[in-house]
Parts: C-alpha cells; structure tokens; sequence
C-alpha cells in the first residue's frame, strides 16, 4: 500500500510520513507569500491539522502537498477577510531579520532576500501568491486557476501583472538583486 | 506599447511558462519587436532575481507530533461522545417501551462482564506464559 493510502487508514506513521515531506513546501510557501512568522506557524499547524482531520476527503488527483497549499491558502485569505491587515516588510525589519536568522542562510543572500521581500510586499496578496505559485512551486494556471479559486485569464493577466511590477521595481532599483 | 504588443507579451509569457509553444507568428514578431525582445529576454532575468527568496525551512516535528496529538484527541472524545449517545439511546429505548428487560440485560452485562471475562484473562496469561 502507498503512503497515501495508508495515511488515509489512519496509520500514524504514514501520516507522520506525509507531513514531515511536506512541511518545508507549507512553511516556505507561507513565508514566501507574505505571512508573518507568528501567523505563519499557526497557519502550518491549522493547516496540518485540518488536512489530517479530512484525509479521507483528500483525492489523490493532485498532489498532497497542492492540497496542504490550497488549505493554507483558505486559511491565509480568511484572516485577511477579518480585517487581519497585512505586514508591510518595510515596517517589519526586525521581524525579516529575525526571520533570515530562523531560515539560516548567508550573509549576501540575506541581504537580496530582505530587498527581494520589500518589493513583493508592494503587490497585494492574490498577485502575490500568483507569483510564488509559478515561480517556485512550477504549478500550472489551471492548477493556480483549482488552488485560488478563479478563472485561467485571472491567473494569467495577474502573472503578468506582477512580472511586470517587479521589472519595473528591478530598474528602479538599478537591478542590485541581480 | 500598443495592444497588439501587449498581447504578444501575454503570449510570450505563456511560452516562457511552458504553458504553450512557440509559433511562426510569435517568432515572427519576436524577430522585429525590440520591445517583446526586451520582454522576452527580461523574463529570465525576473526569475533570477526571484531565486534568492528560495527556501525551503527545515522540518519542525515537535509541530507535527502536536498536530497528530489533536487529531488523536478529538477523535477519542467523538468515540466517547458516541458512546455515550448509544447508551443514552439504549436506556431511553428501554424507559419508553416498557422494556425493562434491556435494562436489566444491560446492567447484567456490566456487573458481570468483568467476572465473567477473568478466566478468561487467567487463560490468556497461562498461555502466554507457557510460550515464555
Ligand atoms: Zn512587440
């Protein structure tokens, strides 16, 4: 029997299995799209917890980790719905230093991640998360279109929307990401 | 830019995403738009620059051991409240129909069961400890 199927019997281990192979995609992906690190780690656990609690309810046509991002996704949008106001990254440099301390990576690349943070943080949530979604994750528009719950041309015309906002911000900027 | 360009951008992208392929009559433009050039060639540049907040944060298992905790714990609290509702039922069952019988049955069951299962326990141990 494979992993899924045997999370979906209940077997502790496989579940244990499927959420430890999935967490650094939920975790990163929640980072990437904006989420506070306070947020972010209630977010993972309510998403976890949600996903185990209707494993039975999970098709396997795609693949679990889409499931665990759409889920957060959901969740992420509805504290916005209630008024939640979103971190500017300008306002927070603490928190993204602490944040780059918690992901532990270099110095240079500190630095290009806090720039890079500021200027995603001018797109609001849903280009965004368009953009996290194509870019490091590789989903399809379609697979965008099921995970944030609108039309192909939505996905499409907001893709290109922030590619162009972030060119413009990158000339602005004297390309210093590059 | 006019519209004409900004629908081959569209298109560009497209292809840049692998979301469709190449044609003639893209190409074609390509070749004599310095703009959808430009455009084209940014794209790369864009996903580069996007590498470097690529992370992927490292597994917390505590959280995860927390997370199957919760779900265990609600599950076990379902199973008594069913439980519960069965015995409910069974008791009012028996008040309503007259059926004193259930009743009795039912509290036959309780004080007994434990008595009743205890050769049987004895018999179990025996067995097991005559395997060793
Ligand atoms: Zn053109």
């Amino acid at each position: 029997m494979d992993l899924i199927s045997r999370a979906r019997a209940g077997e502790r281990e496989a579940l244990e299995e499927l959420l430890r192979q999935n967490y650094g995609i939920l975790k990163g992906y929640l980072l990437k799209i904006g989420c506070d690190y306070d947020l972010t780690e209630d977010l993972i656990q309510e998403t976890m917890y949600r996903a185990v609690k209707n494993i039975k309810r999970y098709k396997a046509t795609s693949k679990f980790s889409t499931w665990l991002i759409t889920i957060a996704t959901n969740l992420y949008r509805d504290q916005l719905r209630k008024g939640r106001k979103e971190i500017l990254y300008a306002d927070i440099t603490d928190d993204l230093q602490y944040r780059a301390e918690q992901l532990d990576i270099t110095l240079e690349a500190k630095e290009k991640f806090l720039q890079l943070q500021n200027i995603m943080a001018g797109l609001p949530f849903e280009k965004r998360a368009v953009l996290v979604l194509k870019h490091y994750y590789g989903y399809s528009y379609q697979e965008m279109a099921d995970i944030l719950q609108c039309p192909v041309g939505t996905i499409r015309s907001r893709l290109h929307y922030s590619l162009d906002y972030l060119k413009n911000k990158l000339r602005e900027g004297g390309q210093q990401l590059g | 830019m006019d519209e004409q360009c900004k629908q081959y951008q569209l298109l560009l992208m497209d292809i840049h995403f692998g979301e469709r392929n190449m044609d003639g009559e893209i190409k074609g433009h390509l070749e004599k738009c310095n703009d959808c050039q430009a455009y084209w060639q940014g794209l790369d540049k864009i996903e580069e620059t996007l590498d470097a907040l690529n992370f992927e944060p490292a597994v917390d298992y505590p959280q995860i051991s927390e997370v199957l905790a919760r779900v265990r714990k609600r599950e076990s609290i379902l199973e008594s409240l069913k439980f519960v509702l069965v015995a409910i039922c069974l008791l009012l069952a028996s008040v309503l129909t007259g059926f004193k019988f259930l009743l009795f049955l039912q509290a036959f069951f309780y004080l007994t069961l434990p008595f009743l299962s205890l050769p049987l326990i004895y018999h179990y141990k025996e067995r097991c400890d005559s395997r060793g």
